[in-house]
């Protein structure tokens, strides 16, 4: 027996199958044993379907429809009695005949046909919201790409920021590297030329185009002294992840392939990264060519000016003397007074660039006197000697006054008081109308000599002789004759007389000349035994 | 035996003159161009006299009379410092290093070194007194 609980459709056919040929066999007799005996028909259900069909068609055509439905309707009447709580019941009425079926059996299966048609629909509906969700889903991530890509888009355009960021700040690297005035020059891990700053090009006289690529032995030669670096040695390529200066020499000789020496202070470093970025070393090389030859000599920066004011004019006057003394019977009167004025020129501006020198070294502190005894009126007679063909030459008349007595010797320097002397003499010659006449004498007043030097110039107005001996005074007139003073001679002279613990005055009426006294202290014994003990 | 003198000058200027000059006094004039030059040229030639300069490329004058008077076959030579530099301090260096002349050349006429020369030749141990001189 089937199970009750559960039956097949198969089950409930067959059974019913049954029932009718038992029916059928009742009704019709041998007649209707012909339609045969059903088999259970395992998982045949159409097979069982057809048999129910013929058992229906033979007795419609025996026994005519009414009585047809008759004794199937009771049947089924019997069945459903038996099965029609099995799920799959309304199943079996469907295969049924139709004109078999009463009416409970066809609203039961109409009502089960619209079931299941729901039961499809609500299954439809139900994949429909599936979709729908998953069509919302897809939406969702849609949206979500969407805004991925925005938020790409939008990164991409940070990246294009940054680059150009970068690319500007490589121009600055660049522009920051050429205004550098220390060579600065880059070496891969081959030690070769990555970078050549514009210092480095003038320092060596090669262009950054020739020698980027190239090995650095090839671009230039470090010594020190007279012993070649190699580039092992001053570029050392440390592999261990040092950072810093890896090298550091000063006053190396630098000699570019084209034969230009430089001095230099060298010093090179390296970073972290270097093998990543292929930077082996960065070499920065400061030019101490001038600083060198400074420092080897000790000079000041006065001395530096003065030397380099010096060099042309040297030019200047040796060219002038030898043009002068090749050519000099070749020139007109107007030739040579050109000439001779270009060289009264050339001697003003020497005299003005030693008096600014010395100027220099009085406000130093550095201008020194070194005094010793010196006997007095031969150096005199003697400066006043040299200075003779000068005054001749603007037709005055100079003399020097022989003292009566013997004179003492004086304390001083004799090329700075020298200086003084000359400078008295010059300024008398310069400012003493032609026919004048310059007397120089000395004489002794207490314990000092005093040295007295006297024109008949133009004199100098009492309201400008408290400033004579002030630095850059000049007093004007015609008498200069385009000779220009500096308007320091008497400034450093009254300085040299002040330290040699003398002094110096200044008498004078216009029209009528002046009179300049050097008072000087008579040398005593102690003077004497300090030259001594110098020499 | 004719006389020879270098003259070390590293101005281009300068040195024409004064070699022009010097060719008055009918020695041999070698010129150098700097410090350098000045002392190959003086153990080539072997000279009579050096006019030297002071301040100059590569090698000062200074280094040059170092090395002039650090040598047995140059160390004999007087040396005369023919520069515009008036610094006493290195002049005096110079004195006691060997050099035996000093001539400022902006306060001399280019005439006025061929004294000097004439002076040198006559008497090669003669020593200048740079106490009767003007410096910085």
């Amino acid at each position: 027996m089937p199970d009750q609980a559960s039956p097949t459709i198969d089950t409930i056919l067959f059974d019913f199958a049954s029932a009718a040929f038992a029916k059928v066999v009742d009704t019709l007799g041998l007649r209707g044993r012909q339609v045969g005996e059903p088999t259970p028909f395992q998982n045949d259900q159409k097979a069982l379907v057809g048999y129910i069909h013929a058992i229906y068609d033979l007795l419609f055509s025996t026994t005519g429809a009414e009585a047809t439905r008759k004794i199937l309707g009771e049947l089924l009447q019997t069945t459903e009695a038996k099965y029609q709580d099995a799920p799959v019941y309304f199943e079996f009425l469907r295969v049924l005949p139709i004109p078999i079926l009463g009416s409970d059996q066809v609203s039961l299966l109409s009502r089960k046909t619209l079931e299941v048609e729901l039961a499809l629909k609500t299954k439809e509906a139900e994949q429909a919201q599936v979709l729908l969700k998953q069509k919302e889903e897809l939406e969702k991530s849609n949206q979500q790409l969407v805004q991925k890509e925005q938020e790409l888009a939008v990164a991409n355009q940070e990246l294009e920021k940054e680059k150009e960021e970068i690319s500007a700040e490589k121009n600055k690297l660049a522009v920051i590297l050429g205004g550098i005035t220390d060579g600065v020059i880059g070496l891969d891990l081959s030690r070769r030329v990555l970078t050549f700053n514009t210092a480095a090009e003038k320092m060596t006289g090669l262009h950054a185009a020739d020698v980027i690529g190239k090995p650095i032995e090839q671009v230039f030669r470090v010594f020190d002294q007279l012993d070649e670096l190699k580039p092992v040695e001053y570029c050392p390529l440390r592999t261990d992840g040092f950072e810093g200066v890896v090298f550091s020499q000063q006053a190396l000789r630098l000699m570019s392939s084209n034969g230009k020496e430089v001095f230099v202070n060298m010093t090179n470093g390296q970073i972290k990264e270097s093998t990543r970025v292929n930077l082996g070393c960065i070499c920065t090389i400061h030019d101490v060519t001038q600083e060198r030859q400074l420092e080897e000599m000790k000079l000041d920066f006065v001395s530096m000016a003065a030397h380099e004011l010096r060099t042309p004019l040297t030019s200047i006057r040796g060219y002038l003397s030898v043009f002068m003394q090749e050519n000099k019977d070749k020139f007109s009167t107007d030739q040579t007074m050109f000439l001779n004025r270009i060289e009264i020129s050339t001697q003003q501006l020497m005299a003005l660039i030693e008096n600014l020198l010395n100027v220099s070294k009085i406000e130093r502190g550095v201008f020194k006197v070194d005094i010793a005894p010196m006997d007095w009126v031969p150096f005199v007679r003697q400066t006043v000697e040299d200075t003779k063909n000068r005054a001749k030459e603007r037709g005055l008349s100079l003399e020097f006054v022989e003292p009566l007595q013997k004179m003492p010797s004086v304390a001083a320097d004799k090329l700075r008081i020298g200086e003084v002397i000359n400078n008295l003499l010059s300024n008398a010659v310069a400012y003493t109308q032609s026919g004048g006449r310059i007397r120089v004498w000395v004489e002794v007043i207490g314990e000092e000599v005093v040295t007295y030097v006297q024109d008949t110039g133009e004199g100098i107005p009492a309201g400008a002789i408290p400033h004579l001996f002030t630095k850059f005074f000049r007093v004007s007139g015609k008498l200069e004759q385009g000779s220009k003073g500096t308007g320091l001679g008497l400034y450093i002279s009254k300085k040299i007389v002040d330290m040699h613990k003398g002094k110096i005055v200044a008498e004078s009426e216009v029209g009528r000349g002046s009179t300049f006294s050097v008072y000087l202290p008579i040398a005593k014994e102690s003077d004497e035994k300090k030259q001594e003990n110098i020499q | 035996m004719n006389k020879t003198i270098l003259l070390v000058e590293d101005d281009m200027f300068v040195r024409e003159l004064y070699l022009r000059v010097l060719a008055q006094t009918g020695y041999a004039i070698v010129a150098a161009v700097d410090g350098e030059d000045g002392i190959q040229k003086a153990q080539q030639v072997k000279p009579d006299l050096v006019l030297l300069d002071i301040m100059m490329p590569k090698v000062n004058g200074l280094d040059v009379l170092l090395a002039l008077k650090a040598k047995g076959e140059t160390k004999h030579i007087p040396v005369v410092l023919l520069t515009n530099l008036g610094h006493a301090e290195t002049i005096q260096d110079a004195f006691a290093a060997g050099a035996q002349g000093y001539l400022m050349k902006v306060r001399i006429s280019p005439y006025e070194i061929i004294d000097t020369v004439e002076k040198f030749i006559k008497d090669p141990t003669y020593k200048m007194d740079i106490k009767q001189m003007e410096m910085d």
